[in-house]
């Protein structure tokens, strides 16, 4: 299905949380280059780019028959305040801003590791 | 004379109102309400930061004002072919054009050909687009300067065409499921997304094609009699061919480059125009057919984004769909032989 660009950046412009299924195998490790592979986000603002957050779907999303998994994750991610910090996601994974340098430590590796 | 002079000019206005019209309508109508006096407001003023004034100013401007000129663009590529090969059923297409465009972009998409780049920026698909179209058209123009029949020209354009389609298919059959999505989508052909630099890089690019197309008529209307014909009123067959297969494949890349491959309208929208014109003189004919195809190609984008909105339609499918019909019924009523 492909929804229209204004509608989609309509509902995107204040959002706090965005969820992509472009991951790392798209190419997009972080959200410099998510906004460098859309001809959208190069023209127009929308919040979860600077100041909100920006998610990843796995593979086992697709193939997990976990359904309290994976509202307990989704609440996990939009209420963080009411679950335990630090765990480990399984059907959902945090885009950094951009991508880490050498000395940073090679954290798309670990995306894609998670992934 | 000055009967038939006063009905084109009476129908080029017409068209121009149609135009006027469907432009408006294209900008004010979308999946995103905004209503119409606020439309006028934004635009009249200038309104870019609020989300109805991006919508408009950044999303619908660009993408109206380039489907109106990438739809004239292709409906131009389709006529100087079908004068070009005499042959009614030829589109911009024909010669592998798209076939090409859509050789390089499988190979870039599910291939990973992108010159070490993790992601593909939406301008580096265009360029792929636009060199395969290009490529295509120099195998075209090598031909077209040894052979001298064109309709074996139209075979070899045809063959050209298989072959990319081949190379596609085997690309596809190895490719991953999420890239053949991406690539299935880009098939089907789009004006969405178009950003202001893209519109100003299809207007610079294809105007002057467009205009050279237009003091071309005159050799175009000597061609329609016959190449002997041409050649004794001192058209140079050889220039002229050359010319031709130039501004036809670059106009038809253009459009595939930024679009991707937008059937119907090159092969339908000269048929629309002489039809309704009754004329066959291509000095009336190549701006009656621009703006024929900025208008259906408009109008069908309007459709294929606002039928089921907020889901977007593939834009070759409107136009095969509300075209065809509109082609058969002017056929039946015709005026002119095609």
């Amino acid at each position: 299905m492909r929804v229209t660009l204004e509608k989609f950046f309509s509902r995107a412009k204040d959002a706090d949380i965005l969820i992509t299924y472009r991951g790392p195998e798209s190419g997009i490790t972080s959200k410099a280059r998510l906004r460098r592979s859309s001809r959208l986000l190069q023209t127009v603002d929308i919040k979860p780019m600077n100041q909100g957050r920006i998610y990843f779907t796995g593979h086992r999303l697709y193939q997990s028959a976990d359904t309290a998994g994976i509202v307990a994750e989704l609440a996990a991610i939009f209420h963080p305040q009411l679950f335990p910090a630090g765990q480990k996601p399984e059907y959902f994974f945090e885009l950094p801003d951009n991508d880490p340098g050498p000395a940073a430590g090679n954290k798309i590796q670990s995306l894609q590791e998670n992934y | 004379m000055i009967v038939k002079t006063k009905r084109y000019q009476g129908l080029f206005l017409l068209f121009l109102v149609i135009l006027f019209i469907t432009f408006v309508l294209n900008v004010s109508i979308g999946s995103v309400r905004i209503p119409f006096f606020e439309t006028c407001r934004i635009l009249g003023r200038h309104l870019t930061d609020s989300v109805a004034g991006a919508i408009i100013w950044k999303i619908r401007l660009p993408r109206v004002l380039s489907t109106l000129f990438c739809g004239g663009y292709l409906a131009i590529g389709g006529l100087l072919l079908q004068v070009f090969f005499r042959n009614p059923i030829v589109g911009p297409f024909i010669l592998g054009i798209s076939s090409g465009a859509t050789l390089m972009v499988a190979l870039v998409m599910l291939a990973g050909l992108s010159v070490g780049l993790l992601s593909i920026h939406p301008f580096f698909l265009s360029l792929a687009a636009f060199s395969g179209a290009l490529a295509v058209m120099v195998v075209i123009l090598l031909v077209a300067s040894r052979v001298k029949n064109v309709i074996t020209l139209l075979i070899i354009g045809l063959m050209t065409g298989y072959v990319c389609h081949a190379v596609t298919s085997i690309l596809i059959a190895f490719a991953e499921k999420e890239k053949v999505k991406g690539f299935v989508l880009w098939q089907m052909g789009s004006f969405s997304g178009f950003s202001w630099q893209e519109f100003y890089l299809v207007l610079l690019l294809g105007l002057p094609l467009v205009i050279g197309a237009y003091l071309m008529s005159k050799q175009l209307n000597a061609f329609l009699l016959g190449e002997d014909y041409a050649k004794s009123m001192g058209v140079n067959i050889k220039v002229f061919r050359f010319l031709i297969v130039i501004f036809s494949s670059a106009l038809a890349g253009l459009v595939t480059a930024f679009a991707g491959p937008v059937a119907f309208i090159g092969l339908a929208v000269p048929h629309m125009a002489r039809l309704t014109f009754g004329t066959s003189d291509n000095k009336l004919l190549i701006p009656a057919v621009v703006l024929f195809g900025a208008v259906v190609t408009a109008l069908c984008d309007l459709v294929a984004r606002t039928m089921f909105s907020p889901v977007e339609l593939p834009i070759s499918a409107i136009t095969s769909f509300i075209g065809a019909p509109i082609v058969i019924a002017l056929l039946l009523k015709r005026r002119v032989a095609i």
